[in-house]
């Protein structure tokens, strides 16, 4: 019952009439088997008895291939449920393949960013902060005490920081130096997110795999 | 003697105040719209930075010296997800960029002349 009850609505509420039937099904047979054992034992049998007699079988094959087939579309629904989960599941680690590749995207962009203008660096400074927040809100969503989503926060904060000192407009400031902190912290998380990103390719792709 | 970080809370309350007061007038900064800029005459300036450019808390109180370099500043610091469990210091810093958001909008000013400009009610305290 707990397994139907967790089924999405439109098959648990047909799930739960055809079983609501069935139960009124077997009532009325016991109430009907209980006056045609009343009637035996007293009077003559007539064809209304008769009739009852033969109908009593007949109603228990029939509630008993009602029980199969709602056996057999809860087994169904269980699974298309399952394969909308597993559906979702691929989708989001594709999502997150994406954000890791572009992190790793944005270091280099850092690293090639020496000449750039305050415009161009807070412009990627906004991506790490968006694609961080992605990333830590997939993370926390699968595993809430994955180390990565500290690191991720830790680097998200230092792109605040160094954001703010770009907004002050300081004259000659050297964005190099500004951004150094964040340069440096982002090695060591883009190379923990290729790892990541390695055994979530192979995830995925076992899970294409599995559902062809 | 107050420390220079309870100096900038003083400052953080006063500037919220005077922008209640529609003394203080804040402007919006040409690369961050979502962030809002006091420039003072003399000694520097004062931004309300939405860390994530989307006008939503975290926000940050940061002071500038006159060169641009940041002074002092008041990081926000609750978690986005405890819904409704804001510190003292960041409720100050929410309303103040409210205020200054609405400062923006000139919604004070409008809805004042608005007032000025109706006949006055019966029910209107007469001083």
């Amino acid at each position: 019952m707990r397994r139907i009850l967790a089924l999405p609505w439109y098959f648990r509420v047909p799930l739960l009439l055809v079983l609501a039937a069935a139960i009124g099904t077997v009532v009325g047979l016991a109430v009907s088997a209980l006056s045609l054992h009343v009637k035996v034992k007293g009077q003559p049998l007539t064809w209304v008895d008769w009739t009852t007699a033969i109908g009593l079988p007949v109603a228990v094959v029939g509630v008993g291939i009602t029980w199969l087939q709602v056996l057999q579309t809860r087994t169904a629904a269980e699974e298309a449920s399952a394969a909308v989960d597993r559906a979702l599941t691929a989708l989001g680690k594709s999502e997150l393949l994406v954000d890791f590749q572009t992190m790793r995207q944005l270091e280099y962009d850092f690293d090639g960013a020496k000449t750039a203008s305050p415009e161009v660096v807070q412009g990627l400074i906004k991506q790490v902060r968006e694609v961080g927040s992605r990333i830590a809100a997939t993370l926390r969503q699968k595993d809430p005490n994955d180390a990565l989503i500290g690191e991720i926060e830790a680097v998200r904060q230092t792109a605040s920081d160094a954001r703010v000192v770009i907004m002050g407009g300081r004259k000659n400031l050297n964005l190099w130096s500004v951004t150094r902190k964040l340069r440096e912290e982002l090695v060591p998380l883009c190379d923990k997110i290729s790892t990541r990103m390695h055994n979530l390719r192979l995830e995925v792709g076992s899970e294409f795999d599995g559902n062809e | 003697m107050a420390t220079s970080s309870s100096k900038v809370i003083i400052l953080l309350r006063r500037l919220r105040d005077l922008t209640r007061e529609g003394k203080v007038e804040w402007s919006k900064l040409r690369d961050s719209p979502t962030s809002f800029e006091y420039m003072s005459p003399s000694s520097g300036r004062v931004l309300l930075v939405s860390r994530d450019d989307d006008g939503l808390p975290p926000i940050d109180f940061v002071v500038y010296g006159r060169d641009g370099t940041v002074v002092s500043r008041v990081d926000w610091t609750s978690h986005r997800r405890s819904s409704g469990a804001l510190t003292e210091i960041d409720s100050d810093i929410l309303d103040l960029y409210g205020l200054a958001a609405q400062n923006l909008s000139g919604a004070a000013q409008v809805i004042d002349s608005l007032l000025e400009e109706l006949p006055a009610s019966d029910d209107d305290i007469p001083f």
